[in-house]
Order: C-alpha cells, then sequence, then structure tokens
C-alpha cells in the first residue's frame, strides 16, 4: 500500500461525503429553522433517483443525467410544498412526535407511490458521456463522476453559505433558527419563510437523488438508507448547521472509506461510535446550538 | 433536541426499517395468477385447486433473480394445468415479496401454510431467508423447494425431510469455482462477498478448495460490503491497494451491476483477474458494459446447458416473456416440475409419501437428468462457469471457453454430510 492508494481512498471517502453532505444539507436546514425532523427527507431523495432514471430513459444517455439534476430537484421542491403546505404547516409548534409520526406516513406512501409508478425492479442510469471515463490520479485510474460528485457538493456548500450569509433570505433563515417569534415580531411572514426553506430542502434531496442515480443502482429502500446515514451526519455535526453537516458529512465518508482499507470488518460500527461519542460529549452535534427554550 | 426527543427519533427511525419490511397488502410483479387464458387446456380439470406459494425476493438488489423466479415458476404451472393439472386437479399459485428480510419469509410462509393452506412452498433468493423459511416449513411437514437460496446449511445443519434444494448449495458452488480457476496462475487472490450466510459460505468453500488444490495461493484481502450496497468505490479501491492478481467475488444481481459499474473506471479490470456471478440477468442488465474477459459462474446459463429440454423451454419461454431464460427462471422452473412429478408418483398430496417419492428420484430437469440424494435431498446439479464475451447473436454477452463441474465430484462426502446434520 502507498500513498497513492491513500489519496484514491480519500477521494472515495470524499465522494461519498459529498453526497452525504447535499442530503444532509437539507435535512439540517428544515431543522434549524422549522425544527422538524423530517423522515420524508429520504423519499423525496429516492424520488429524484427515480424521476432522473425516467428523464435519462427519454432524454438518453449521452446527456440525460444533466438535465436529470434540474428535473428531479424540481420534482422533489415541487413535492416538498405539497408536504409543507398540505402536512406540516398544521403541525408546527406541536409535538416532534406528531411531526414523527406526519412524515414518517409519507415514507409509507411515497413508497408504495414509487413501487406503484417504477415497480420494484432496480433500475441503473448512463452517466452523461463528458463524465463517464476516469482521470489519473498519481498513476491509478479515478472516476470523473466521482470528482463531479465532489465538486457539486462544493459547489451547493458555497451556494448555501452565500444564501446565508449574503442574502437577506439567509438573514432571515439563521434569525429564524435562532428564534423564530421574535422574526415575526418584526414583520417577517415566517410562513412563507417556512415554506421556501422546506422546498429548498426537498429540491436538495431529489438534486441527490440523481447524483446517486448515476453512483450505483436506483431502487426501493434507497430512502430509508440515505436517512439513517443523513441523520448520523447531522447528529455528529449539529442539526441546524451547514458547516456542521459538512464537517459531520466528511467525518462519515473519510471514517467509512478507511474503515474498509485498514478494519473492513469494523467499518460501520466506526460510523455509530463516532455518533456516539460526539453524542456523549457534545449531545447537539459539534456546531449544534442547544436545544431552544 | 431534547433527551426525550432524540430517544423519540431513535424509536422512529426503527419503527421506519421495521414498516419498511411489512408485506405489502397487493405485489404488483405478480400480475394475476395461474391464468385459465394459457390453459387451453385438452384435458378438463375438475376438483379443487391445489395451491402452492412462491415466496421470492421481487424488490431491491436481488429483484432480477426474484421477478426471474416467477416467470419460470409461472411457466410451470401453466404448463401443468394444460397438461391436466397434478393429480388431476389445477395448480394455484401464490406469489409473496420476502423482501430479503428473514422476518418476513417466516411470517409469509407461515401465512401460506396456516392461512391458504398451501400444500408446497417454493423458496426465496436469500439464503438468509431462506434458512428462517425452512424452519417454518419443517415445524408444519410443509415440503419446501429452494432453488435460488443455496446455503449449504439448509441441506445440512438446517435438514429436514421437506427440504429439497434444486440448486448446487455453496459448497458446490464454491468448490466448483475453484476447481475452474486452480490451473491459472494467480497466487495474490482477493475476496469480495456480501456480508450475509450465502456470501460468507460460499467464498469460505471457494477459499477452502482453492487452497487445497493451490497450496501456495495467498488471500490478501477479504470484504464483506453489505447485500444492497450502493457504493463500493471505497471497498474496490482497498482491495486493490492490497495488490491482488486476481479477485474472487460472490456479489450478484444488483450488486454485481453496481460494482461492475464503479470498478470499470477505477481501472479495476484492467488491473485484476477477475470472477463473479456473471449470469444471463446480470450480463443482459449490463449490455454494452459487461466487462469482457473476466469469469463468471453460475447454476444454469441456458448456451451452456446441453439436454433434451433446453432448446424446447428457450423457445417457449422467449414466445411467452420476449426475453432469454436466466438460471433463476430455470431453477424455478425446474422446482415446480420437480414438486408436481413427486405428487404425481405418490397420488395424493401426503408430504411423507411425497419425501419418499423424491429420495433418489432421478428428475428429468431443464439441466438434464440429475439424482435427488436421500441424505440431504441435494440434487445433482452441475456448476458451470464460463469467460464472459459479447455476444452478437443473442444481444448481450454471454460465455466462452465454459467448464461445467457435475454436482457428484464437489458436493459435500455422505460423511462429511452426517456430521453436520442434526
Amino acid at each position: 500500500m502507498g500513498i497513492d492508494d491513500l489519496v484514491i481512498q480519500f477521494l472515495a471517502g470524499l465522494t461519498r461525503a459529498g453526497l452525504l453532505f447535499i442530503v444532509a444539507a437539507g435535512l439540517s436546514l428544515v431543522f434549524g429553522a422549522m425544527r422538524v425532523i423530517n423522515l420524508a427527507h429520504g423519499s423525496l431523495f429516492m424520488l429524484g433517483a427515480f424521476v432522473a432514471s425516467s428523464v435519462v430513459a427519454v432524454a438518453g444517455g449521452e446527456y440525460g443525467l444533466l438535465p436529470a439534476l434540474v428535473v428531479s430537484a424540481i420534482a422533489a421542491a415541487a413535492f416538498g410544498l405539497l408536504i409543507e403546505l398540505g402536512v406540516l404547516r398544521r403541525l408546527y409548534g406541536r409535538e416532534h412526535l406528531l411531526q414523527l409520526l406526519a412524515t414518517f406516513a409519507i415514507v409509507l406512501i411515497v413508497g408504495d407511490l414509487v413501487r406503484l409508478v417504477w415497480g420494484e425492479e432496480n433500475l441503473s442510469v448512463t452517466r452523461p458521456k463528458a463524465l463517464s471515463g476516469s482521470v489519473d490520479v498519481l498513476g491509478n485510474p479515478f472516476p470523473i463522476y466521482n470528482l463531479f460528485i465532489i465538486g457539486l457538493a462544493l459547489a451547493v456548500g458555497g451556494g448555501l453559505w452565500l444564501l446565508m450569509n449574503r442574502t437577506s433570505l439567509g438573514r432571515d433563515i439563521r434569525a429564524a433558527i435562532v428564534d423564530p417569534q421574535m422574526l415575526g415580531g418584526v414583520g417577517v411572514n415566517v410562513s412563507r419563510l417556512f415554506t421556501g426553506v422546506f422546498v429548498l430542502g426537498s429540491g436538495l434531496a431529489g438534486m441527490a437523488g440523481a447524483v446517486a442515480a448515476g453512483s450505483g443502482a436506483v431502487g426501493l429502500g434507497m430512502d430509508v438508507d440515505i436517512l439513517v446515514q443523513a441523520f448520523a451526519v447531522t447528529i455528529i455535526g449539529g442539526l441546524g448547521s451547514i458547516p456542521g453537516t459538512l464537517v459531520g458529512a466528511c467525518i462519515i465518508g473519510l471514517l467509512d472509506a478507511f474503515g474498509i482499507l485498514f478494519v473492513p470488518r469494523l467499518a460501520l460500527a466506526l460510523i455509530f461510535l463516532a455518533m456516539a461519542i460526539v453524542l456523549a460529549v457534545r449531545p447537539s452535534g459539534l456546531f449544534g446550538l442547544p436545544e431552544r427554550a | 433536541m431534547n433527551r426525550r426527543n432524540r430517544a423519540a427519533v431513535a424509536a422512529l427511525l426503527a419503527a421506519v426499517s421495521v414498516a419498511a419490511c411489512q408485506p405489502a397488502a397487493s405485489n404488483p410483479a405478480s400480475p394475476g395468477s395461474a391464468g385459465p387464458g394459457s390453459s387451453a387446456s385438452t384435458t378438463p380439470i375438475s376438483g379443487d385447486p391445489i395451491k402452492v406459494a412462491l415466496i421470492t425476493d421481487s424488490a431491491g438488489s436481488t429483484s432480477l433473480f426474484g421477478v426471474a423466479n416467477i416467470n419460470g415458476a409461472r411457466m410451470a404451472v401453466d404448463e401443468l394445468n394444460a397438461a391436466g393439472g397434478v393429480i388431476g386437479r389445477p395448480v394455484d399459485l401464490i406469489v409473496r415479496d420476502s423482501k430479503s428480510k428473514p422476518d418476513v419469509g417466516v411470517q409469509l410462509t407461515r401465512d401460506a401454510i396456516l392461512g391458504d393452506k398451501v400444500s408446497a412452498i417454493f423458496g426465496p433468493v436469500s439464503s438468509a431467508v431462506a434458512a428462517a423459511m425452512t424452519e417454518v416449513a419443517k415445524e408444519n411437514k410443509t415440503p419446501i423447494f429452494f432453488h435460488t437460496s443455496n446455503t449449504q446449511r439448509l441441506t445440512t445443519e438446517l435438514f429436514h425431510k421437506y427440504a429439497f434444494m434444486v440448486g448446487p448449495n455453496t459448497t458446490m458452488e464454491g468448490r466448483g469455482n475453484a476447481i475452474g480457476v486452480a490451473k491459472l496462475p494467480y497466487k495474490k487472490w482477493a475476496v469480495i462477498a456480501p456480508d450475509y450466510e450465502f456470501g460468507h459460505l460460499q467464498s469460505e468453500a471457494f477459499v477452502n478448495k482453492l487452497k487445497e488444490l493451490r497450496p501456495d495461493v495467498e488471500i490478501v484481502a477479504e470484504q464483506y460490503p453489505k447485500l444492497g450496497e450502493k457504493e463500493f468505490t471505497p471497498v474496490i479501491t482497498s482491495v486493490l491497494a492490497a495488490n491482488p492478481e486476481a479477485v474472487y467475488s460472490a456479489n450478484f444481481a444488483g450488486d454485481l451491476i453496481t460494482f461492475t459499474k464503479q470498478a470499470a473506471p477505477l481501472g479495476f479490470f484492467d488491473k485484476v483477474f477477475f470472477t463473479s456471478l456473471y449470469e444471463t440477468d446480470a450480463l443482459q442488465a449490463l449490455g454494452a458494459e459487461a466487462p469482457e474477459g473476466v469469469r463468471g459462474y453460475s447454476r444454469a446459463p441456458f448456451y451452456a446447458i446441453d439436454s433434451p429440454a433446453i432448446d424446447g423451454f428457450v423457445s417457449s419461454y422467449r414466445d411467452r416473456y420476449g426475453v432469454y431464460p436466466s438460471d433463476w427462471a430455470i431453477m424455478a422452473y425446474d422446482a415446480m416440475k420437480l414438486w408436481a412429478a413427486g405428487v404425481e408418483k405418490s397420488g395424493d398430496l401426503d408430504p411423507d409419501k411425497l419425501v419418499t417419492a423424491l429420495e433418489g428420484y432421478e428428475f428429468d430437469s431443464v439441466r438434464g437428468t440429475v439424482t435427488i440424494r436421500p441424505i440431504d435431498h441435494q440434487a445433482s446439479v452441475s456448476v458451470y462457469s464460463g469467460t464472459v464475451k459479447q455476444d452478437a447473436e443473442i444481444g448481450f454477452a454471454t460465455w466462452t471457453d465454459i467448464v461445467i463441474t457435475p454436482g457428484d465430484e464437489v458436493w459435500l462426502s455422505e460423511d462429511e454430510v452426517k456430521a453436520q446434520q442434526p
């Protein structure tokens, strides 16, 4: 094993981190601003992946996945809008448990819906031609698509940072994270803000689904898979913090990759160990704010 | 989030995973039952239908195999009904999805036996599910036929007289595969297998046999990613970091397709000799992306089978479904026909009579004549391997340089079986 192998393994870990970041950022944002634990976030991700498979089927493999990124994001965002207006809006300020039950019901509904529309079989999506080859990294070929995922995650991270720190919308979201009542008191339409945040989070999940479709297989069950991982990321990073989500995603992605390299049988345990340690030392996560009173 | 709420999240996450396992009320992968439309029968069938259940894994990463199981079993049932049924009664096939979850498999098996009163169960894709299902069949004295799940334990530790194995078990498959590659010059091998019953047992049988035939072989890396893994990149790069010359894999179906797509741009197929379960379904799904030169192994590749029944079977399967039959369709079909032959021979549905009828029975399967060995009810089926190559005539990749290892050369000796049976 040489330095080149370690670099490749690092990039493999970052790929996973990149995808996790895009998914978990939306989950974290929604929780931070709205204090809603959205179990249906993974379902929006799965929806995005299946929509992407259809877009590629229609548009053809050569470019198909690139428009799919946009279409999946829009489809998931639209579905998110329905969820927010139809369900969540009625549940703000109520018990977390009620929100969990409602979003869990959505998980089941979307699962069956996807099964009805796309069937039970795993689907496979062709990568666009421009992203399908590999580049040389210290003498080893590495897939361009993986670098694309890392790049896209950085772009999403940068975009979210700009949104949060350089726009008035971002200022309102940050204020909502601290004190939504006060924000309403100074004349901001908090309910519309919540809708916007939820739609944004849903869109990110949908886009991540399209990205994942190009990476591996599209199938039922990917909703729960990603949800558990995204929760691990946000618990480590701190619900509501975008930098925390980035750090959490990198911790999980890299722990996983190097765990597989050095202690393959313990790789999965390492992730949950990290989560347990963070919960024990900093219950609100590395970058999280303590629970609002 | 305070502590109480965090506990609620944990509880709900658990609920998510449990609920995700619940059987759906209706199964979209099973349109219609054994339809009367296809049984334009010459002989009128009378009497109550005989119910049988196919409980298989038709969603997720193993869906390719589960759907093929359903197709094969349906075709067998329709043929039986068209030819006058079994002991003069029509056969009614119930299809259920066990979702690769042992608890779901157990529940469905119990429902089928106690609720639907089925006379036989046809087993799943996943060996982990099969291991759980066989216990229920044993308790209820219901014949159960395994055609795709193949853990060796079904014929040894978990064996009971009502269980039959129509595919090669993990030991036969692992040993057969080792024989197929032992003559190659490679000394440094790595193993990648799905992290459950089938993956561990089959790769263990492979490694043991390979080391027996080639004491100079060394295993330099072992990876057991979970079944249904979506991201194999870190696994692939870890294996390559150990610099093996050859890699043995027990990945299959959706996982193998994902693996192959992710491995190619990492230069994996250029760097190592690779062998895995590249069977008809996976090769067809991979299309042009099937990696030429890798070594495939499997249990019933239609183009490698030389038997009186194969040509007729392939053409009626293609007429019906418009695709070539995969191994999993052929074996499910064989399992159904074996059960029917046993019932015809015993004259009624008594499970004990069926067992007596099938022990030592010479069965004319699609794969040729095989014997059901009395000691473990293992059919003497062959293990197949070959080199993957695009096939313009068929339209997807098939194999060249095919090696067929007869089952009775690689199955456990009767002494080995006795030592492991309860």
